[in-house]
């Protein structure tokens, strides 16, 4: 029985030896500890208290059995996860809180020191400054350690001229207002000021008056002489190259992600592309095998070779920006060129373990960021998992194999990161990868190479910029075509944590079913791959199960966008324009921003919507249609609904134009007709009238469809910007039931919302769609005054933020994403 | 420095046979947790196997080895071996039997057990038993080879172990004797251990475990018994042949 015994525990330790690698444990550790510490807010010296004790009792332990050495080492970076971001989460905390007032505009001169390169990006221009002191008239404040994101305007080709001698390590002075950074507004919407508390910056300083910068002391920084390179290069990449080509080869060889167009930008993103334009270990892993190669063509030996590049590897970190993606493969990079010169064994994984516990330590909120995570995740998978599985294929070509089984391993790791970020994912994403990435692995040495080779022949320099001009344009095409499908670009809802858990564990399983020797490995596998599809099955259809419905006011600034998404799974959009009211004023160039790109699309997306039933389009002023565009590019509409007139300017003619091109149905909205749109749910159309129609063709506001929603027993009214002859109108052609929610027509202004038309219909609830600070001054004082009068509870999107009311068949309750009403 | 080095960036785990590190699984087989130099010097039995004893055949038309058809069908054993024995296997078997490298039972268990899925699949086996030690060898090599690979077998597949047979007397080294006296000094060696319920033997499907299958006869001799005691189905399983 004794042999039994002893016998069990060899075998059982035999067994665990895979997970003999004490960085990864400690990193493994650390995870958890970060994660935790996250959760529950406490100090340090709250982990350093309770977790000292526990750590030694598993020391004594060791010392004692010469067991539990693992355990050991977990904890250790478990403890040290914890104590560490704890440490600095009672660091990041702002000095100018304490000083500042939220909702004053007072200009400030502002002197510190600049931290980051400034980035332009059309007349904007954006870096960190750590302010020394702050003043405003003779009050001064000396801060001793913030940072601020400064965003300045630029005028004049004096002031672009001034922008470049401004570079990191300057001491300049500037007057600028100092505001926080906004929150999500919008369900799904990105929280910027939770974004930039993990950069340690909770304070913007906005400034228009760009001349009135002075600058103090010139820049003393160690590396400003790499930023000035970096400039230098992006110039002679402008100069080679034209857009968007030039931008794009900028973020792809100088980490430079503002200087690649926008819309480029998201088209890599719609299929999975992202990782070509940050600079990461495909980056680094091109450059030092061709340098090495060359070094080794020079004679040099393998281990002097390794030697050079070492020294290199940390300017090429720094001269791209020192992104955490890039930090990453670095270290990775250099563990094993230190390896090679010593003659060491390379164990990959306890090195990107190693390359984590660094990154982690210097900044732990590193945990919490995508590109971070992504990155260590799927080198991580592909570390372990791309050897086995390319020996399980049995193609002839171990290229093939080779990239095969890496984009297969990138996309299992990265699909349920990506849906639960971004909520979209493409289904050709996987073919664009396994195309587009060996070109890119052709235009990243090469166009290096050019710029390199540019300072001894300029001629030859720019033949090859001419090949890399067209394997890019051929590339570009290729994306084009494969954006051009949007049936394949797929929305997913945000999945929960539990589901994130259960694919992580069946794609270990499948994994193992797949290349492990396993007893009934068939049985294993077909139970992996069946609980695989589930999962995937799950994340796809449960956005359709039947829900509570749902009426969503978007905060779309100065404009209206309202979506309803019905119980049944029907999806209704009314509206979607509108503008931000701060970005009006003082700029020479005013640009429009497309809310539909901006709110709009990513609210849909992130709701797991992948189309549009109904698209009420109340009438044509730009701020109700001006996202309509992106809106109809993005998702299949099966019927518009209009008021009768005549497209009016260009966005409206161009929408018209494009909803032909599609075969989209376009409806005149025709007063009195009801259609039930499901069980429960009616819609009756109000107004307009098309024989009586009340506006002009500019001028259609008292035009608007309007129509009232019946959910249950609640009644909701639509009313776009209808005014007072048409409130006029619908009251004395119909006898309306108490309104439960009013969409106060035209975004509160005193020309609508009558008190004969509060007065009839008795609504519960007022939704005020309108932007901060509009120069229109909406909503009307005399209208907010009249609704207080009816004691109608007023939500507004200026205060509230986006408003959700989501109705049950016996109530209904009202959400909004900032602070409730009274 | 390079012990530290060793410390934060270990070796992969060695070779199941000698020091030679090897990147694998847990969950990957016995022959891929070995190095190369350890594969080339098995030789694994795959392919076509006499029915009967396991033996490798070159024909694949007949089913059953000339040895086996000269014997009884009736003591017939079916065994499945895993590989020749010679070259490594030969030394890794005297360095467990012999000079008492006990954990080599965990690979060449996990090895044999690897082979019984592939050989014994279908079969409802229920119990797993193995040839027994007398007493006086036990006591002198500490402990029976024959025991721990069963266990190691037992764990893997899933199966109860159980010491079934005892040995009645006492033999000594087969390998001194021509065919002949083998066959006959081991004639009733083995009973069914007077502990086992021969109600709950009856019903039992069992694998015998061995190290080393020679000619079969202890084999043979150890299903005599158990046949007497009418239990379902016999079959075995040595690592080496």
């Amino acid at each position: 029985m004794e042999v039994d015994e002893v016998n069990r525990e060899d075998h059982l330790s035999k067994r665990c030896e895979g997970m003999q690698r004490p960085l990864v444990l400690f990193s493994l550790g650390m995870i958890l500890g970060i994660w935790l510490a996250n959760g529950l807010d406490q100090s340090s010296l709250f982990y350093l208290g309770l977790g000292t004790p526990i750590f030694l009792f598993i020391l004594l332990f060791y010392f004692r059995k010469g067991r539990g050495y693992f355990l050991l080492i977990g904890c250790l970076g478990f403890l040290l996860g914890a104590v560490r971001y704890a440490y600095a989460d009672e660091g990041n905390q702002s000095t100018l809180d304490t000083i500042l007032n939220t909702q004053d505009s007072v200009l400030y001169v502002v002197q510190g020191e600049v931290k980051t390169v400034p980035i332009l990006k059309g007349s904007r221009s954006t870096f960190d400054l750590k302010v020394k002191q702050i003043q405003v008239g003779s009050k001064r404040w000396a801060i001793p350690e913030e940072t601020i994101r400064v965003s300045l305007y630029l005028n004049t080709h004096e002031d672009e001229k001034k922008l470049r001698t401004v570079e990191r390590g300057t001491h300049i002075m500037v007057p600028l207002t100092l505001e926080k950074p906004v929150s999500a507004r919008n369900p799904g919407g990105f929280d910027y000021r939770a974004f930039l508390h993990k950069e340690s910056i909770h304070w913007l300083g906005k400034g228009v008056r760009f001349h009135e910068l002075k600058i103090e002391s010139s820049s003393n920084h160690p590396l400003k002489w790499l930023d000035r390179l970096r400039t230098k290069l992006a110039v002679r990449l402008e100069h080679h190259y034209e857009e968007p080509y030039a931008g794009l080869l900028r973020g792809m060889l100088l980490g430079e992600r503002q200087a690649i167009d926008p819309e480029l930008e998201e088209d890599y993103s719609l299929l999975g592309l992202t990782h070509i334009l940050s600079i990461s270990g495909l980056h680094v892993g091109i450059i030092v095998g061709c340098f090495y190669s060359l070094f080794i063509r020079l004679g040099l030996t393998r281990e002097k070779a390794a030697g050079c590049i070492l020294l290199f590897l940390p300017m090429y970190v720094c001269l791209t920006g020192a992104e955490a993606p890039v930090i990453r493969s670095a270290i990775m990079t250099g563990m094993v060129l230190v390896a090679m010169i010593f003659r060491y064994y390379q164990d990959i994984l306890s090195f990107l373990a190693f390359s984590f516990v660094i990154q982690c330590a210097w900044n732990p909120y590193y945990l919490f960021d995508v590109g971070f995570q992504l990155t260590y995740l799927i080198t991580a998978a592909l570390v372990m998992g791309v050897r086995p599985i390319a020996e399980k294929m049995s193609l002839s070509s171990e290229w093939i194999k080779q990239s095969l089984a890496v984009t297969l391993i990138a996309h299992m790791v990265s699909f349920p990161m990506i849906i639960y970020y971004f909520s979209s994912f493409s289904l050709l994403s996987f073919l664009a990868n396994l195309l587009l990435v060996p070109f890119f692995g052709l235009i990243i040495p090469l166009a290096m190479g050019g710029i390199v080779v540019e300072w001894m022949s300029s001629t030859i320099g720019s033949m090859i910029a001419q090949v890399v001009s067209m394997i890019l344009a051929i590339t570009t095409k290729g994306i084009e075509w494969l954006v051009s499908m949007s049936w394949a670009h797929l929305s997913w809802a945000r999945p929960s944590v539990l589901w994130l858990i259960l694919y992580g564990t069946i794609t270990i399983y499948l994994w193992i079913a797949w290349i492990g020797d396993v007893f009934y490995q068939r049985v294993h596998r077909w139970i992996a791959s069946t609980g695989f599809i589930i999962l995937i099955g799950y994340a796809y259809f449960s956005p359709l199960w039947p829900k509570e419905t749902r009426l969503t006011f978007l905060d779309v600034g100065q404009g209206d966008a309202i979506v309803i998404e019905t119980a049944g799974g029907k999806v209704i959009v009314v509206d979607g324009g509108g503008q931000i009211g701060l970005e009006e004023r003082g700029r020479k160039k005013q640009r429009r921003l497309d809310m539909g790109k901006r709110v709009l699309v990513p609210y849909l997306t992130y709701r797991g919507i992948r189309q549009i039933d109904e698209l009420v389009l109340t009438h044509g002023d730009l701020d109700h249609i001006g996202g309509i565009q992106t809106l109809v590019e993005r998702f299949p509409v099966k019927r518009v609904i209009r008021n009768p007139h005549l497209p009016h300017g260009e966005t409206e003619q161009k929408l018209m134009d494009e909803l032909m091109k599609r075969g989209v149905p376009v409806y005149a909205a025709s007063a009195g007709k009801i259609e039930e749109l499901e069980n429960g749910m009616r819609w009756q159309f109000l107004h307009p009238d098309p024989h009586r129609l009340l506006g002009e063709s500019n001028q259609t506001n008292n035009d608007s469809v309007v129509f009232l929603l019946s959910i249950y027993q609640f009644q909701v009214l639509m009313t776009g910007d209808m005014e007072a002859p048409a409130e006029q109108m619908i009251l004395t052609k119909w006898k309306l039931p108490p309104i439960d929610i009013l969409k106060v027509a035209h975004h509160g202004s005193d020309t609508s919302t009558t008190t004969a038309w509060l007065k009839e219909l008795q609504p519960r609830e007022a939704v005020i769609s309108v932007g901060m600070k509009n120069r229109y001054g909406h909503p009307s004082p005399h209208v907010l005054e009249r609704l207080n009068e009816h004691r109608i509870r007023v939500w507004r999107t200026d205060q509230h933020g986006a408003i959700t009311i989501i109705f049950k068949p016996e109530q209904y309750q009202v959400e909004s994403m900032l602070g409730s009403n009274k | 420095m390079r012990r530290w080095w060793l410390t934060l960036f270990p070796l992969p785990k060695p070779c199941c046979f000698c020091t030679t590190p090897v990147r694998s699984f847990a969950f990957s087989s016995v022959w891929k947790q070995m190095c190369l130099s350890c594969q080339e010097q098995f030789f694994p039995i795959n392919g076509p196997v006499c029915q009967v004893c396991g033996r490798p055949m070159t024909e694949e038309d007949l089913s059953v080895c000339i040895d086996c058809r000269q014997l009884d069908s009736s003591t017939w054993v079916t065994n499945r071996s895993v590989v020749l024995y010679k070259g490594q296997a030969k030394k890794v078997i005297q360095w467990f039997k012999y000079q008492g490298l006990e954990r080599l039972a965990i690979p060449l268990g996990l090895w044999m057990a690897e082979s019984c899925y592939h050989y014994y699949r279908r079969v409802p086996l229920s119990l797993i038993t193995f040839v027994p030690l007398h007493p006086n060898r036990l006591h002198e090599r500490g402990f029976n080879q024959a025991e721990l690979l069963a266990q190691v077998i037992s764990q893997r597949l899933g199966l109860p172990v159980k010491e079934i047979l005892v040995r009645e007397r006492e033999t000594f080294s087969q390998s001194h004797r021509s065919r002949k006296e083998r066959l006959q000094a081991l004639q009733h060696v083995f009973k069914v251990s007077n502990r086992i319920d021969p109600g709950w033997l009856r019903q039992q499907h069992i694998l015998i475990v061995d190290d080393v299958y020679t000619t079969g006869s202890t084999l043979r001799e150890c299903a005599r018994p158990l046949r007497q005691a009418n239990v379902r189905q016999i079959f075995s399983v040595t690592f080496a042949r």
